[in-house]
């Protein structure tokens, strides 16, 4: 099970990974379209944006568990072991009680642009929750991946 | 609550290791909670902040980099260099300093620009006898000259937190950046003359030269494409991350063909770690700052400040010495984005231009970058060269000394700073 969610967060990044990728392309193709044919796109700038805000959310829960995040650990480091385990605690849970209030109202927000069809305001008019959804689910995936990091520190398991 | 109690809880969290995104996130949510406020603004200030055209030259800058390094531009750039001032007194020295600012020129990052060249002039410099922290605080604190010559990633967060033109301080970067470059060549110079003990290098000769160039010629074609691009005002600083990014795929693939896919996959992996890493920072402190902003803080901050602090100068030493003090403990780009909305308002006060300004922060991000025990470059550093972090700082610090000596030049003289961006 927990195997499960580390896959999950694990092909999160992947996409994320390669969605910056493709946003490269996609503004290399705007500048070139317009500076060689004179024929800027419509789509390039938006779709990179929409592209930015899944790749960061989806990539999100992998950075937790691979402790990239930047933290200050100077202080911690010199806890003893119980100290250290406690602080661990307390971080897993603070971000589990963000992702939450990330989960619930960004689904809010998701649910209501379908409702009423909010969408952009530029020339392509992009259904808004397209990319609205990014924060529930990148949130989604963090709320089960420190949940995950939370049982591991209870059982004393390397994460 | 005031200002002063927000602080303190802030920097409770951060020390209880809470990752500095969740602190500032959890922080503002538990703010916006407490001032009646919809907890429906925490997902919208997530969207929001990375929801940005201009950040999305991050990414982009960060891929460029780590593609370049991957590929190994930074040896046929220093060994470029290194032909034609290799005989000078310090002559490896210098040429690291000059490779260093030219890969700044393509590089937004202080730590990869620090690695790229790090990774071939180290062991060079060993070789050859230059004292071991002395190389090493040189490479941590060339490496800096990333961040100040443009593009500079945390120059592109600075200019989104402040709403001001990242073009301009791209500008601004160079003539202090070029600066900061004459001043570490110098000291080079000074110190192999005076310490000694490293074997000098014969003169390279012409075809030397000319073989070496020609080899880092796609590496200085890309270094002018961004400068002159963001310059003329042909490309805004996001496509010139993605040409840039274009043409060091296109240069590391099919010119010199030292990409494989497999490092490419790397390179693809790291970047996203480390923009998602920053991205987050910067989702976090939307939101703390949606919550201090609606409480009037940085205001308040702003008045108090003004009231007692009433000259230009006065306001500089105190800011520097406080980003120094907050450079040992906090990572640089999470000092950026906390304290430059509550620094900003006061700018206008005191008449001070905020560009100028900017570029001053920007040195004093370098200084905490190379500062223990968090300085960011110490680690890179290190773990390049397989040294003790001990040794590394030993060698950096005269070099945060130069930086603070930078910001005094560029205090009596902001044309440094401001000639290129406003008067040509």
């Amino acid at each position: 099970m927990l195997r499960a969610i580390d896959r999950l967060a694990d092909i999160g990044a992947g996409v994320a990974a390669w969605l910056f990728v493709m946003i490269g392309g996609m503004i290399t193709f705007e500048v070139v379209g317009r500076y060689g044919f004179t024929a800027p796109t419509i789509w390039a700038e938006e779709l990179s944006r929409f592209c930015q805000v899944w790749a960061v959310y989806l990539g999100a829960a992998y950075v937790l568990r691979r402790g990239h995040l930047i933290r200050i650990t100077f202080v911690t480091d010199r806890l003893g072991r119980r100290w250290r385990q406690a602080a661990e605690a307390f971080s897993l849970l603070a971000i589990m009680v963000i992702a939450a209030i990330a989960l619930w109202w960004g689904m809010l927000i998701t649910i209501e642009s379908l409702a009423i069809g909010r969408i952009t305001t530029s020339m392509l008019g992009t259904p808004l929750w397209m990319s609205e959804i990014a924060i529930p689910i990148g949130a989604a995936l963090l709320l089960l991946q420190s949940l995950a990091l939370l049982i591991r520190l209870t059982r004393g398991e390397p994460s | 609550m005031s200002a002063f109690a927000v602080l303190a809880i802030l920097i409770v969290l951060l020390l209880a290791g809470l990752p500095v995104a969740f602190a500032l996130g959890g922080l503002g949510a538990a703010l916006l909670l407490f001032n009646d406020v919809p907890l429906i603004m925490v997902p919208q200030g997530l969207y929001s902040s990375i929801d940005s055209f201009v950040l999305l030259a991050v990414p982009l800058f960060i891929l460029m980099s780590n593609i370049l390094l991957k590929g190994g531009v930074g040896s046929d750039l220093f060994r470029a260099v290194q032909a034609w001032v290799g005989h000078w007194p310090g002559g490896l020295a210098v040429a690291t300093v000059i490779s260093c600012a030219i890969f700044g020129a393509i590089s937004g990052s202080s730590v990869a620009t620090a690695a790229t060249i790090g990774v071939i002039a180290i062991p060079e410099m060993i070789k050859r006898g230059y004292k071991p922290h002395f190389v090493y605080g040189l490479l941590a604190a060339g490496g800096t000259l990333g961040i100040l010559i443009p593009p500079s990633i945390p120059m592109i967060v600075l200019g989104v937190v402040i709403e001001e033109s990242i073009t301009s301080l791209f500008l601004a970067g160079i003539g202090p950046g070029l600066l900061m470059a004459f001043l570490f060549i110098g000291f080079s110079v000074a110190y192999a003359k005076l310490a000694g003990g490293f074997e000098a290098q014969r003169r390279a000769t012409w075809e030397e030269r000319r073989k070496a160039t020609i080899r880092a010629l796609p590496t200085l074609f890309l270094a002018l494409v961004i400068i002159l691009g963001i310059y003329l005002g042909v490309f805004t600083p996001t496509e010139s991350a993605g040409i840039g990014f274009t043409l060091s795929l296109l240069l590391t693939t099919f010119v010199l063909r030292s990409l494989s896919w497999a490092s490419l996959k790397e390179a693809v992996a790291e970047s996203m770690r480390t923009t998602v890493t920053l991205m987050l920072i910067l989702a976090g402190a939307k939101v703390f700052g949606q919550a201090i902003t609606l409480m009037r803080i940085p205001h308040e901050v702003s008045t108090m400040i003004v009231a007692n602090v009433d000259t230009a100068g006065g306001f500089v030493a105190i800011v520097c010495s406080m980003l120094l003090v907050m450079g040992f403990f906090l990572e640089a780009l999470a000092m950026t984005i906390i304290m430059a909305p509550v620094l900003y308002p006061t700018l206008a006060p005191l008449g001070l231009d905020p560009i100028w300004f900017g570029v001053i922060f920007v040195i004093m991000i370098e200084a905490a970058l190379i500062s223990p025990p968090v300085g960011l470059n110490l680690f890179i550093i290190q773990a390049i060269a397989k040294a003790s972090l001990g040794e590394v700082i030993r060698g950096a610090w005269p070099f945060i000394l130069m930086m603070l000596g930078a910001i005094a030049a560029i205090y009596a003289w902001p044309g440094i700073a401001l000639t290129i961006p406003f008067k040509l």
